[in-house]
């Protein structure tokens, strides 16, 4: 029985205006979130990843952005058409949200203590002492050492990681129903990745909390994500279960992305396999597939219209023309490729 | 910390030495005769020069003069003669120290004010009415502004005293015209200084948070775009300093920048060279202040320094 | 069975797929930087007027029949009219000729004085970020102790041992002035010195004076330019400055800075002695520092797209 879903996105076109002209950054773009769930949104930098997700918490910056049409809803409430105030009341509370780079997403004047307590006084009304005992509690939580200590320094004080382990205190301060995490272990150190994801995993068991993790390197979520939304020059190319993307990817791009991901078993002969060419600029938003040109199997329709969305699976669905009843024999060609395993 | 404090002191130590010296020795090649004047004859030129120590050989002068300087004493003025320099100094020195206070607390408010409130309403009129001040400030030199005050204000519509110092609205046209520079330059600043932080990640961050607007305005927008600004409070006190000359001058007011103004027209060696060096001893001491203010205000200049 | 006709299914060929690319076009750096300022009207009203004025420098003073400097008694105080388009002072000098004399005077100081400034404020510069170490702690002390004392009061110590003209303001200015230049001139090469391409260049041994020339100049010229145009309005502003007080443009030589000086003398009653030049010097002014904005964000690197 399909749950009630937390959180919908639906059809989110944002685009730019640069002096060169509009870009649209998101096209068209849907994906959902239910209770509890893990969904990571891999991606290029450039395929609108963390636009579409900026745009949850209304931190879009409306000129240059705008939001050409879409809903956002959020237990049915769309947050793309509240009220700031209403906004203001959801976000850190029920919605939170932490970023790439935690030495500039602090505010390097203000002491961390005091960054934490701000959201705890700002939703949870507590007082002064409260919020003092509370912030040394997430502290502990998130596994930062010497907590009252910790209280009074600033953020560079703090090492990469343990920043980032704050930023995550803040953000679940309020036992946020999603947590939406924006390249968290992109700035940091492979050793302190797993460390940052070993604890966002518990955060989840132990709390339900829903979580969006956007990442670029499609080899981490493995372990932690419950489905996998691709996307590519602002569109989702494909979305499925992590073992249907993982051992059966229906995209070329998605495929293409696997296939770049070294893994240890491998050879150290072995060439990295990339995917030839740039992801294109979106000034002028092409006719068709907007990975056409760089797809090994891309066909004349591919180029002239864009494909609608095939469900291979339950479950699962590509934006991709082999998955035309017309295309079987490219199909087939791309059924049958080299994987590596 | 302490390691740091003592380097720069040492350093303006240094630098008011060779201030000092160069002064000196620079007055030293000035042409022309202090001591020349219409009942002037030469018995009376001999007496003054001895008393003005000019007749002795150039370098025990200047080892005199450090000597006396340590005391504190800077000799005697050439122009006003019988009176010391330190005296001169010690009565001027209050209006101008009034007049400097009154104008940096003007700019400082209203500078920032303007560069806080512009930035927040980019592109509005308030963006445009700032702009214009900037502009204005920056580049229509201090005594054109003087003059056309006092043209206006005094003469044209006859509200405010062209001149001295006495009462309360009597500085409000020094006051401002010599604020108004500083102003726009604060202003402009700061400005730049919120513009640059509105894009920063924290403030992202203090949206993702919930935040209102002026929660975030407030406490991490214009806390964070202060910091740059109080770098360059030590050459607004510069600009303010000598923008005195010119505007007690052009309002007639008894301070020190008139004195200097006048020391130099008078080729008055010993009061250019004690005002020189008193004015350069004062923003050094100022300079030192506010580095030690930045210093320990910033956590992040706490931490680093030795 | 699919709804598309059959031939939509052929699979592209490289040639057809090269077609699809789209691409920015690099933009060469100089272009661009005209391209950016062109587009900023400030910027170019400021160009606009600047270059007005030293038309108006080098052909207005031939525009009246009177020279700046001739004293007719018989037509003092003249308000602005016909025969004296701006009017005479006390001496019956026609005061449009003298403002464009003056113009000369002012502008040319000003240019001269930031350029010189530039280029020793660059040679400076450039020395301390490149030798580095105990050199670079001297000049930074010697710059230190410049900067201790305001410009004006070092400006104003030098002209009262020089004598007073052109050439000695000039130099005045020179010699005090190019710190804030030589700052700048070092930040910059420091900065220049870590990037990758000039330690490839060290790598294949190239010299220091290669180096100089063929990497950091070219880099610095924006950062200084900018600089310059702001050097220029300082330069002007000096001068009125020393002529106010008296130590700088002597008589019967005029300056915009002499213009205003008896200006404000005579405002009382002859206010358009006051209003006339500065009106014209705060358009210079103003003028230059739009154009030196619209230069800097014209060259801002950060701003490209």
């Amino acid at each position: 029985m399909p749950e009630e879903k937390l959180l919908e996105v639906k059809n989110l076109t944002i685009s730019f205006h640069t002096f060169a002209g509009d870009v649209s950054a998101v096209r068209n773009v849907d994906f959902d979130l239910r209770p509890g769930e893990v969904i990571a949104i891999v991606g290029e930098s450039g395929s609108g990843k963390s636009v579409s997700t900026q745009a949850i918490l209304g931190l879009t910056p409306i000129p240059p952005g705008e939001i050409k049409s879409g809903e956002i809803l959020f237990k049915g409430e769309n947050l793309l058409a509240c009220s700031a105030k209403r906004l203001s009341e959801v976000s850190g509370s029920r919605i939170s949200m932490i970023f790439q780079d935690p030495m500039t997403s602090l505010n390097p004047t203000m002491k961390v203590g005091n960054q934490i307590r701000e959201i705890l006084h700002q939703h949870a009304r507590m007082t002064r002492g409260q919020s003092a005992e509370r912030a040394m509690e997430l502290m502990n939580l998130v596994g930062i050492p010497e907590p009252k200590v910790r209280l009074g320094q600033y953020p560079h004080e703090f090492s990469g990681g343990m920043r980032q382990r704050a930023m995550i205190a803040m953000a679940m301060a309020n036992r946020p129903e999603v947590l939406i995490a924006d390249e968290p272990t992109t700035a940091l150190d492979v050793t302190i990745q797993s460390q940052i994801f070993r604890l966002l995993r518990e955060l989840q068991r132990d709390f339900h909390t829903a979580i969006i993790l956007i990442t670029h390197d499609l080899g981490v979520v493995a372990g932690m994500a419950d489905r996998i939304v691709v996307m590519y020059a602002g569109k989702v190319m494909e979305e499925g279960t992590t073992d249907q993307v993982y051992y059966r990817p229906h995209h070329p791009y998605t495929a293409g992305l696997l296939q770049a991901v070294p893994s240890l078993a491998d050879d150290a002969r072995k060439k990295l396999r990339t995917i030839e060419g740039t992801p294109p600029f979106l000034l002028h938003v092409p006719a068709g597939c907007p990975f056409a040109e760089r797809c090994e199997y891309s066909m004349r329709i591919c180029k002239e219209k864009e494909p609608p969305y095939f469900h291979p699976e339950a479950g699962n669905r590509v934006f991709c023309w082999l998955y035309d009843d017309g295309a079987s024999a490219q199909r087939a060609r791309f059924d049958a490729r080299e994987v590596a395993q | 910390m302490a390691r740091y404090i003592l380097n720069r002191v040492l350093v303006a130590i240094l630098t008011m030495f060779v201030l000092a010296t160069t002064t000196f020795f620079l007055l030293r090649l000035v042409p022309g005769d202090p001591m020349a004047g219409p009942k002037v004859t030469p018995e009376v030129k001999a007496i003054l020069r001895k008393h003005y120590g000019l007749d002795k050989p150039l370098m025990e002068q200047y080892v005199v003069y450090m000597g006396n300087l340590l005391r504190g004493d800077f000799g005697w003025s050439m122009a006003a003669r019988g009176n010391k320099v330190n005296n001169i100094i010690r009565d001027a020195f209050p209006a101008s120290l009034d007049l400097g206070v009154r104008s940096m607390i003007v700019a400082i408010i209203m500078g920032l004010f303007f560069g806080i409130v512009s930035a927040l309403h980019r592109g509005k009129p308030m963006d445009y009415l700032t702009v214009i001040l900037v502009l204005v400030g920056i580049s229509v030199p201090s005594f054109v502004v003087a003059g056309l005050l006092q043209f206006f204000f005094g003469v044209y519509l006859h509200i405010l005293p062209v001149a001295r110092y006495d009462n309360w609205k009597s500085t409000l046209m020094p006051t401002f015209a010599l604020s108004l520079g500083t102003m726009a330059t604060l202003a402009r600043y700061m400005r730049a200084s919120m513009l640059e932080i509105v894009n920063a990640d924290y403030i992202k961050t203090a949206k993702a948070k919930g935040l209102s607007r002026l929660q975030i305005v407030m406490r991490h927008q214009v806390r964070n775009a202060l910091f740059p600004i109080l770098t360059i409070l030590g050459p607004a006190i510069a600009m303010v300093l000598t923008g005195s000359f010119i505007i007690e001058t052009v309002f007639a007011i008894p301070g020190l920048g008139r004195h200097y103004v006048t020391a130099m027209q008078n080729l008055d060696y010993t009061l250019v060279l004690g005002l020189t060096l008193f004015f350069g001893f004062f923003l050094i001491a100022m300079n030192l202040l506010v580095d030690f203010a930045y210093g320990l205000i910033d956590p992040r200049v706490r931490h680093t320094r030795g | 069975m699919s709804e598309l006709p059959q031939e939509m299914f052929i699979p592209l060929d490289r040639a057809e797929k090269a077609g699809l690319k789209t691409e920015t076009e690099t933009i060469a750096f100089w272009s661009d930087v005209w391209r950016r300022f062109r587009r900023n009207k400030a910027g170019m009203a400021g160009v606009i007027i600047i270059i007005l004025f030293v038309l108006l420098a080098l052909i207005g003073p031939s525009l009246v029949p009177y020279t700046f400097n001739k004293i007719d008694l018989h037509s003092t105080y003249i308000h602005p009219g016909r025969a004296h388009w701006f009017g005479t002072d006390l001496l019956g000098r026609d005061i449009w000729a003298q403002l464009w004399i003056g113009a000369r005077v002012s502008l040319l100081i000003g240019v001269v004085s930031a350029l010189s400034q530039m280029v020793i404020g660059t040679i400076v510069g450039s020395i301390s970020g490149i030798y580095g170490g105990k050199v670079d702690m001297i000049i930074m002390r010697a710059v230190d102790i410049l900067i201790a004392v305001p410009f004006l009061i070092w400006v104003s110590l030098f002209m009262l041992v020089l004598k007073p003209g052109i050439q000695s303001i000039i130099l005045a200015f020179s010699i005090t002035e190019w710190k804030g230049m030589a700052r700048l001139v070092r930040g910059e090469v420091l900065r220049l010195k870590e990037t990758e391409y000039v330690l490839a260049s060290k790598g294949m041994g190239a010299s220091t004076w290669r180096l100089m020339t063929k990497h950091f100049f070219p880099n610095l010229l924006p950062v200084v330019t900018v600089s310059m145009t702001f050097q220029v309005t300082s330069a002007i502003f000096g001068e009125a400055f020393l002529s106010y007080i008296g130590l700088g443009i002597q008589p019967p030589l005029t300056s915009w800075g002499v213009l205003i000086a008896a200006g404000i003398n005579e405002m009382r009653y002859y206010t358009y002695m006051l209003f006339i030049p500065a009106i014209f010097i705060s358009l210079t002014m103003l003028s230059l520092q739009l154009i030196g904005d619209s230069l800097r964000d014209a060259t801002d690197p950060k701003l490209r797209q």
